[in-house]
């Protein structure tokens, strides 16, 4: 039980990073980027490569924060100069991601059990899980504070009125095109820094491993909402991390009753629709009480 | 100060539904100049706003501010130098922002956005005192969300965000339309006090005969995207609105019919 509990607390706090990514353009920019399916396995994909290439492992865990940032700034590029559709735009990217993790890799998997990463060094100080829940923790923390420090910054505000009024922060002198595009290079980062530490962590890489990142970021970021509200930014980025866990720690216990692996995906589905509909269901049946009672 | 010249605008060029929105239009502003632009729907006066602030490209002609041509400059780069004020009291604030963000935002117009905190503590006395002069009492809600206040509020905060950082023009797109009159009467005395403390140069449209009347030192009215009538200082004064609708179908040889623009005050 104990087990259960640390490991699903491990995964949350590594998905948490992706899903801070989630958080940035999903509720910072408005923008519904799909470029996180393709992003997150190419951060796994350049760690597991480098890695058995015999890079340093922090190297391969940094790495791929540059390459996650490229990607968000393709889709951004595609979207802003080329006039595609947000949703679209991250579609594009993320089908061409599938084809080039699989070149970056040279074969669909890349195992890394036998292999030193950053997780093999920081535990031969630290006891494990202590050792795992140190490091997700320092990174988890890191990128918080990195959020919460720069969404108050001259440009980070000017982000934030981007994706709440384009046409005030227009008439401001500010360039919406270029903060978009900056925006989904941050959270496109985040989100491959996840993949680089969960491929390491899991003990392999896998071309398969982005598909329903996405919704699961999307989990996080809604449970964390309702459980702890977003009143201010450093509130906000908080209640993801905690929604991260909850959602992993919902997953292991949907798993504990019963449910196979193979149907967590539609459980996470599931969830973030009931997420998403219960204020709609709501306002409907206080609109008929209303009736009713008048 | 401000020169168009020859400016003609097309939409949907080569359809069906080409329209020419704005047709050879010069004109010129002074330094201070408060000009109130009327015509009915459809005539081209938001049009005329939009291409000086960039949101539309112009097909042909020149715009002129200082001297430098700023027809190709894209939307916000113009914006550096030209303060606006949209119809819409949604439009021209962050919703989910507080008010000093909001004002902060405003405040680096037309300087470099860098790594420094958003919001100073000098910035704070500042917004305090500007907010004070409104008398709405905006002073006490510095943090809280601008979503909060009503529209009348939030139209205030941006006549005085359009203004913050002192532009070289200022466009005021109908900016009372939407308020009842109550509240308009309060921004349009907001906007004399504004424009006349810092002498700025202003382009106004509206729908209100009355208030293009009152307000300002010229009047322009457009029609079919064309420059139908044009009065200084002298000759606005002697109008009434009954002499602006006659000199309309003197100009155009037809019956005017708009009962807003009558009615409206």
């Amino acid at each position: 039980m104990v087990g259960f509990f640390i490991a699903s607390v491990e995964q949350g706090l590594v998905y948490a990073i992706m899903a801070l990514g989630v958080y940035l353009t999903f509720r910072i920019l408005d923008f519904p980027d799909l470029t996180v399916d393709g992003s997150f396995p190419l951060g796994a994909a350049v760690a597991a490569k480098m890695i058995t290439d015999g890079y340093s492992p922090l190297a391969a865990t940094l790495v791929p924060l540059l390459c996650g940032a490229c990607a968000g700034i393709i889709t951004g590029i595609l979207h802003t100069k080329g006039r595609i559709t947000g949703l679209l735009a991250g579609i594009l990217t993320m089908t061409a991601l599938y084809s080039i993790n699989l070149r970056i890799m040279g074969r669909p998997n890349i195992p890394l059990l036998r292999e030193e990463t950053v997780i093999t060094q920081f535990s031969s100080s630290i006891p494990q899980p202590f050792a795992n829940i140190l490091l997700f923790s320092f990174s988890v923390v890191l990128i918080v504070l990195f959020l919460d420090w720069f969404l108050y910054t001259e440009i980070g505000m000017a982000l934030r009125a981007t994706g709440d009024n384009p046409y005030m922060i227009r008439s401001l002198g500010v360039n919406t095109d270029a903060m978009k595009i900056l925006g989904l290079a941050i959270s496109n980062a985040f989100v491959s820094l996840s993949g680089a530490l969960v491929a390491q962590h899991q003990g392999f890489a896998d071309a398969q491993m982005g598909i329903g990142m996405i919704i699961a970021g999307l989990a996080s970021v809604i449970i964390g909402e309702v459980v702890c509200g977003a009143k201010s930014i450093p509130f906000a980025t908080a209640a993801v991390v905690v929604g991260s866990v909850i959602y992993r720690l919902a997953i292991a216990l949907a798993l504990l009753v019963g449910f196979r692996s193979s149907d967590l995906k539609l459980i996470t589905a599931l969830l973030v629709i009931i997420a998403l509909t219960t204020p709609r269901v709501k306002s409907i049946l206080n609109i008929n009480r209303a009736k009713s009672t008048s | 100060m401000l020169v168009i010249k020859n400016v003609t605008k097309i939409f949907n060029k080569n359809t069906v539904n080409q329209k020419t929105a704005l047709n050879n239009v010069s004109l010129t502003l002074e330094e201070g100049d408060f000009v109130t632009v009327i015509g009915s729907n459809g005539a081209g006066k938001s049009t005329l706003l939009n291409v000086i602030a960039g949101v539309y490209s112009i097909d042909s002609g020149s715009i002129k501010l200082n001297e430098n041509e700023i027809s190709m400059l894209p939307e916000h780069k113009r914006a550096s130098f030209i303060g606006r004020v949209f119809q819409d009291p949604m439009k021209g604030t962050a919703p989910s922002m507080t008010v000093e963000e909001n004002l902060a935002l405003a405040m680096a117009r037309g300087k470099r956005r860098g790594l420094r905190w958003g919001i100073s503590k000098k910035d704070r006395k500042l917004f305090k005192e500007k907010l004070e002069a409104l008398g709405l009492g905006l002073e006490k809600q510095l943090t809280n969300k601008v979503e909060l206040l009503s529209g009348g509020q939030r139209q205030a905060m941006t006549v005085l965000m359009a203004t913050l950082v002192k532009p070289k023009l200022l466009l005021l797109d109908e900016h009372t339309a939407a308020l009842d009159p109550k509240t308009a009467k309060k921004i349009v005395e907001l906007t004399n006090r504004i424009v006349k403390e810092n002498n700025l140069t202003t382009l106004m449209v509206t729908h209100n005969m009355e208030q293009a009347l009152t307000m300002g030192n010229k009047l322009i009215m457009l029609h079919e995207g064309q420059i139908i009538l044009e009065l200084d200082e002298n000759q606005k004064r002697n109008m009434t609105v009954m002499d602006l609708i006659e000199e309309f179908e003197k100009v155009r040889g037809e019956k005017f019919v708009e009962d807003r623009v009558v009615l409206a005050n």
